[in-house]
């Protein structure tokens, strides 16, 4: 006899998924349209966290919002939302470095994370980090469903 | 023949958003032609004379951002921190001494009671070239024993990216 899952427990499920997929999205998507127009503010704000430097905080500049836009999307589609949430976790994975470095060696980068607003505090971008990668784990965990299959 | 669908389903993520990003990127430098420049930055007349056009960190100011300021109408305050010696050779214009390796806060007192300070809007300091910290110590103990007194009148201290270095390489007046 099979155990079949309470149909509350799959509907609690599916509703976080959701959640997972809205909070992350909107996050991403509202990171890079709010950089989408600032150029050279962005490569100056990537510059204050004095980990790579020309020309390679100009390409950063330049790629970092199509990026965060195409997770935004991709988290959206179920087809890519698996690799999206992947990349989503990298890429806070990739901002959380990138600013404990800066607040290791005494340097307040005002991330511009999300253009000229975003959190100040350090607690609040800890929170953000610490929820957008559970999510992405989530989501990760939850978009296993692919299983190798043959036709002939 | 067997074909793998598994293989094509797991391909297929990868192509979709790399599809996504290709248009994005497209429609980014499209919409936003500063965006194209990014890569290539300009070599400014600054960047010739030594300055770096990698953004500067807080708190410290480029040749020509100190030439701005100079040109206009605001206030500034010059804070040699050199050796003695190099300061009575040369000079920026206007600039006054304080030796790093003396008593700063006798220096720093002295310097209030002077009324040097009175109605400066920016206070910049400088030393020998990028590799010397004597301006980072100045500032840092100007900011600490005068941080109360610098902001009620609105006062800021930066300190000048590349020092006296930069600012003679970029053929910039001095004083003797």
């Amino acid at each position: 006899m099979s155990a079949v899952a309470p149909p509350l427990f799959i509907r609690a499920k599916v509703v976080l998924d959701w959640f997972c997929v809205l909070a992350l999205a909107l996050v991403f998507a509202w990171a890079g349209m709010a950089k989408w127009g600032e150029a050279a503010e962005l490569r100056e704000a990537i510059g204050h966290y004095r980990l790579v430097g020309e020309p390679f905080a100009g390409w950063v500049a330049l790629l970092l919002p199509p990026l965060e836009i195409t997770v935004a999307l991709g988290l959206v589609l179920q087809a890519t939302r698996r690799l999206s949430a992947g990349m989503a976790a990298v890429l806070v994975m990739g901002f959380a470095t990138a600013t404990l470095q800066a607040w290791g060696r005494g340097i307040d980068p005002a991330c511009g994370c999300f253009g000229d607003s975003g959190p100040s505090a350090p607690v609040l971008h800890l929170l953000l980090w610490l929820g957008m990668l559970a999510a992405s784990a989530w989501l990760w965990s939850r978009s296993r469903g692919d299983h190798p299959r043959t036709s002939t | 023949m067997k074909i793998s669908t598994w293989e094509m389903r797991r391909k297929q993520p990868i192509a979709v958003l790399l599809l996504l990003f290709g248009l994005l990127l497209g429609l980014r430098l499209l919409a936003v032609p500063e965006a194209r420049q990014l890569p290539f930055p300009p070599r400014s007349v600054g960047e010739a004379a030594g300055e770096s056009s990698i953004p500067l960190p807080p708190g410290q100011i480029s040749v020509s951002e100190l030439r701005g300021w100079l040109h206009s109408a605001e206030s500034v305050l010059l804070i040699d921190a050199r050796a003695r010696a190099d300061f009575e050779t040369d000079h920026l214009p206007q600039a006054l001494h304080l030796d790093p390796h003396a008593d700063l806060s006798a220096q720093v007192f002295a310097l209030v009671q002077s009324g040097a300070l009175e109605g400066v809007i920016h206070l910049v300091v400088y030393c020998d070239d990028a590799s010397c910290g004597a301006s980072e110590t100045v500032a840092d103990h100007l900011r600490e024993q005068l941080g109360t007194l610098l902001e009620t009148q609105g006062t800021d201290i930066s300190v000048l990216h590349g020092g006296f270095a930069t600012w003679r390489a970029d053929a910039q007046e001095t004083s003797r």
